[in-house]
């Protein structure tokens, strides 16, 4: 009986050109999201009886919380004591304002994979800001408000 | 020198079983592995790498901030001064994408979310892109 070999080269065509079409067809990017609270004086949800933990954000990668100067995971370890007891507390993220959006969103990453859960982010609300183009000459040294009594 | 065209030929026809095996691979990594979607257009805008909840892929307005802070409101370019006009006349307030560059500075932000938190918007999503 005579073998009759099969010509292998118009599958490796087709093959070659599905291969293509699903490299450029392809997508890999993918997303994630978060949905932010934001924390001002108009801020409807805001109430005073809570426990409050103000995380301030340097540059240089330094927290405070509230206006103390710790390393982070002493900051998450002071919130997560309040997680623990099942206390009501909110978080707020107050980054400086040369911090990029990168480091804004590992903190809360950081946050939301430690447990804390209460994140909100803090916005200054400040009328008199008119300029359109950051001058870091410019920057008020006024501390932006927030309602609610920080952690003694 | 007798030369033996059937063996040779056998030969070139196996020499070729490896590579073909190969773009299968390719073939069945790029079907599994991708989807076939659109590219989401992100305006040069390099957004910001964190993983933190599960991206909904839905029709929602959406902001695009530029580290100079230069802003596309859906698929328009706006300027900043009328970004307040423009989110008063959306229709749907509920949700508001905003898709920053992982260099914008909290300034920036600031000013962007400011307008936001005027106008009313319940809730607003910051798109990242997710850590590999």
């Amino acid at each position: 009986m005579i073998m009759k070999k099969i010509n292998l080269t118009p599958i490796i065509d087709v093959v070659f050109i599905l291969l293509i079409f699903f490299m450029l067809a392809t997508n890999f990017q993918d997303f994630s999201q978060t949905d932010i609270e934001l924390s001002s004086e108009s801020s409807k949800s805001m109430s005073s009886d809570k426990k409050m933990y103000v995380v301030n954000v340097d540059k240089d990668n330094s927290y405070k919380l509230n206006d103390e100067n710790l390393h982070i995971n002493d900051i998450k370890a002071k919130i997560l004591t309040s997680v623990r007891r099942e206390e009501e507390h909110l978080v707020v993220i107050k980054p400086d304002d040369d911090v990029n959006m990168q480091l804004i969103l590992s903190v809360m990453e950081d946050f939301k994979n430690s447990n804390i859960n209460n994140l909100l982010l803090g916005i200054k609300d400040d009328n008199k800001q008119k300029t359109d183009y950051y001058d870091p000459t410019s920057r008020k040294t006024k501390a932006p408000k927030i309602l609610g009594k920080p952690v003694q | 020198m007798k030369l033996r065209s059937r063996d040779n030929h056998d030969t070139n026809e196996n020499n070729m079983l490896p590579l073909v095996n190969i773009i299968f691979l390719l073939l069945i990594f790029f079907m599994i592995a991708g989807v076939i979607q659109k590219q989401k257009e992100l305006y040069q805008v390099d957004l910001g790498k964190a993983t933190i909840d599960k991206y909904v892929e839905k029709k929602i307005n959406t902001i695009f901030v530029d580290d100079d802070g230069s802003l596309i409101f859906n698929d328009e370019p706006i300027a900043f001064d009328d970004l307040g006009k423009v989110i008063a006349n959306i229709k749907n307030k509920s949700e508001l994408m905003i898709a920053a560059d992982k260099e914008l500075s909290a300034f920036r932000l600031n000013q962007v979310l400011l307008i936001l938190a005027k106008q009313d918007i319940k809730k607003i999503f910051i798109m990242t892109s997710k850590n590999d």
